[in-house]
């Protein structure tokens, strides 16, 4: 509802225009602290620091007027509030730290949303933009909900007046942060989409409704899956005013990097942060100058490369994308931000050499799917052999395998080429039909188990991994000896055999 | 893995074991005994010696080829044969014995396979004995009590069956065409109690001649009717 809400504000007002400089001012508030019974946090400061950062580089405040407060007290904040803004055009407070539907649990102390908007109320600016990134802070937005201001013109001079809520989850939500992302989700995202990849429209300019929906949708999408819990960013205000507020002017700070079509991550080589997330093509982002690391994920591999963002330069990522490695190598290589798990199908042909009198030579085919984890690869598999004839003294007979297993495989990633080596179990099904009918068919369970060797390929055409592979094989089963007694009732045997495979795997 | 291992020893008490090259079948019909080779020459360079049912059908038919032959290698004191056939279609030749079904009549016969034939033919290879009393019978259907085979045989059931001729046994081979009956059929207890006797020419070995039903003036199963 908020933000169909949202979408109509916009709709009715029209494109703004804002000057950049000297009217703006900030409060940036981060608490890793936590009140008893709480987990302390790990980047609620470097967040408030990042945030900051962006507006001072590309939303028009000077860095003088944009106050970093880390760790502080409720007393702090409110006294900070009441000491500046009084002439400003537009007052931004951003906080990020503990809190609950009531009030910001700051380290040993709490601000309860009711004095909190009391102070920023009566701070004096004429638009006040609130970004909180906090469990429950749609609490903070509950006051006035979503509603539809007095049309107005926003241009330089009159920007707006009122107050503007955005939050980093509902009411009833928590929020999180990641060890991955170095910081929270949303804050992760909004400074990304501050710095450009909310420009839907490439106009140079980030304005209110575009941080949101892309700060909403990012959102969304990235703790969909988390075990925390999804966070739904909420919107409200009571704004007054005409056409929609640009935040932050992409291009007027440091160089822009262009992104084409896919998953990219950009880290700051100087901080070892993720400076942005970028999923959608064609999107600018405004970085400050200094040297980044690019990682762009496809389905299969990861491209990587670093970029030295000077001032007013632009930089196509792609073009310095110099390093390739499949997931594969990404995931036996670890750490915090390598995939966890990669997957390959894989189908294998070749020969089975000769088990035992009765079991000869054949082709033999395998298909399966291959999980790879930072330790080790599991791939189950199902395999089948060509019928093989032998005859006896009377007889015509013709052997088959149908065999269901699994290989356990680690592996060695040389500078091209990776070395496996693993063990393999497999069950199967052992049959032999006398094709003339003068003898039922015969079948029996048997087993193996192999010593497995690889040399596989780096990824070609895209997603495809080649192997060759050889298996060094014992086959227990049930069986004649040709050496004892022909026709007898049988016994288990145990016979070696080899495998010799080329494979073609799938990476996806 | 270890799952797997558990699994193993079920698995493999599963299913038919699987078979060699030396493999010739699942028996089912297996006689043996004593081989009677007091009087016998077995020639120098006699080739493989095949141990064979001789089915009478056949030569009633024309044909001296044998089947279910097997090569002796076990010496000549003793031997064993296995059968793992049923006669075919053409080995039995009493049609008019049985209300349906297949009746075959074979004796056992021991010959050097000289031309390497893998069959009896006596131009070409040295029949050396045979067993004199001993008959083998495969009937495809039951033979009933009012059935003319019964006469012969008895009410048996489908499959292989070993009879002995009660009376003594003079019948040459050569000269069986003429035969005349030498008594009745009767079962015999023991499968492996075969005696095989060996004849220094083929014109001296003896085969069993029982008579056969429905035949006037009453002739041995060796007569064409």
């Amino acid at each position: 509802m908020k933000r169909a809400l949202f979408a109509g504000l916009v709709a009715l007002v029209s494109t703004p225009t804002l000057a950049a400089a000297g009217q703006r001012v900030g409060i940036f508030v981060g608490s890793n602290g936590a009140p008893s019974g709480l987990t302390p946090l790990q980047h609620a400061e470097h967040d408030a620091e990042r945030m900051r950062r962006v507006f001072v580089d590309l939303g028009g405040l000077q860095a003088s007027d944009a106050h970093l407060l880390q760790s502080p007290s409720a007393d702090a904040i409110i006294q900070l509030i009441e000491r500046v803004g009084g002439a400003a055009k537009m007052m931004v407070f951003y906080y990020s730290g503990h809190a609950d539907n009531r009030a910001l649990l700051l380290d040993g102390s709490q601000l309860s949303f009711a004095e909190l908007r009391r102070a920023l109320d009566a701070n004096g600016s004429q638009l006040s933009l609130h970004l909180i990134d906090a469990c429950r802070s749609g609490a903070m937005a509950r006051r006035k909900g979503a509603s539809l201001g007095r049309p107005f013109e926003l241009d330089s001079a009159h920007p707006g007046e009122g107050r503007v809520v955005i939050t980093s989850s509902a009411e009833w939500e928590d929020s999180h942060e990641s060890d991955r992302i170095g910081g929270s989700f949303f804050t992760m995202h909004m400074a990304t989409g501050l710095r450009g990849a909310a420009d839907g429209d490439h106009d140079g300019r980030v304005t209110l409704s575009e941080a949101y929906s892309y700060v909403y949708g990012r959102t969304v999408e990235t703790t969909l899956g988390s075990r925390g819990g999804v966070q739904h960013p909420t919107f409200a205000h009571d704004w007054s005013g005409r056409g929609d507020l640009v935040l932050t002017w992409p291009p007027s700070s440091g160089g822009t990097i262009s992104f084409s079509k896919g998953d990219y991550v950009v880290v700051s080589s100087h901080t070892g942060r993720i400076a942005a997330e970028v999923t959608t093509p064609g999107t600018q982002l405004s970085l400050p100058s200094g040297e980044y690391r690019i990682r762009k994920r496809t389905r299969s591999e990861v491209l990587s490369g670093r970029v030295q963002v000077a001032q007013g330069q632009n930089y196509e990522a792609d073009r310095h994308l110099v390093e390739r490695e499949a997931h594969a190598r990404l995931v036996r290589k670890g750490g915090a931000k390598s995939p966890r798990i990669a997957h390959t199908a894989r189908v294998m042909g070749g020969i089975r050499g000769r088990v035992a009198d009765g079991v000869g030579t054949a082709a033999l085919f395998r298909a399966g799917y291959e999980a790879t984890l930072p330790w080790f690869s599991a791939m189950p598999f199902v395999s089948v052999t060509t019928p093989t004839a032998f005859d006896t003294p009377r007889l015509r007979y013709r052997s088959q395998e149908l065999g269901l297993g699994v290989l356990i495989s680690r592996a060695v990633d040389l500078p091209w080429l990776t070395l496996k080596g693993g063990l393999m179990a497999e069950a199967m099904r052992l049959s032999q039909v006398e094709v003339q009918n003068r003898e039922a068919a015969r079948s029996t369970w048997g087993g193996a188990f192999a010593l497995h060797a690889a040399l596989q390929s780096p990824p070609f055409l895209g997603d495809f991994v080649a192997s060759v592979v050889a298996e060094a094989a014992i086959y227990v089963y049930r069986g004649t000896d040709a050496d004892r007694e022909p026709a007898g009732p049988g016994e288990v045997l145990t016979r070696p055999s080899y495998r010799a495979l080329l494979a073609l795997g799938y990476e996806f | 893995m270890n799952k797997l291992l558990w699994l193993l020893p079920l698995c493999l008490s599963c299913g038919q074991p699987l078979v060699a090259s030396e493999f010739s079948g699942t028996p089912v019909f297996t006689v043996g005994g004593a081989v009677n080779s007091s009087s016998a020459r077995v020639p120098a360079n006699h080739g493989p010696l095949e141990l064979s049912v001789f089915w009478v059908g056949a030569r009633a038919q024309g044909s001296l080829q044998v089947e279910q032959s097997a090569q002796l290698d076990s010496g000549l004191g003793a031997f064993s044969m296995t059968l793992f056939d049923p006669p075919s279609v053409e080995a039995s030749g009493f049609s008019d014995l049985v209300l349906s079904g297949q009746l075959a009549l074979g004796v056992i016969v021991l010959y050097a396979d000289k031309d390497s034939s893998g069959g009896l033919e006596l131009s070409q290879d040295l029949l050396l004995g045979a067993s004199a009393r001993h008959v083998v019978v495969h009937t495809t259907e039951p033979i009933s009590a009012d059935a003319p085979a019964a006469d012969l045989v008895g009410a048996i059931e489908p499959g292989y069956h070993l009879f002995y001729l009660e009376g003594p046994a003079g019948c040459r081979f050569v000269d069986a065409a003429e035969c005349p009956s030498e008594g009745l059929l009767v079962p015999a207890p023991d499968l492996g109690a075969v005696s095989l006797s060996l004849w220094a020419t083929p014109q001296e070995v003896l085969v069993p001649a029982p008579g056969r039903p429905a035949t006037e003036p009453e002739g041995s199963i060796w007569v064409t009717p």
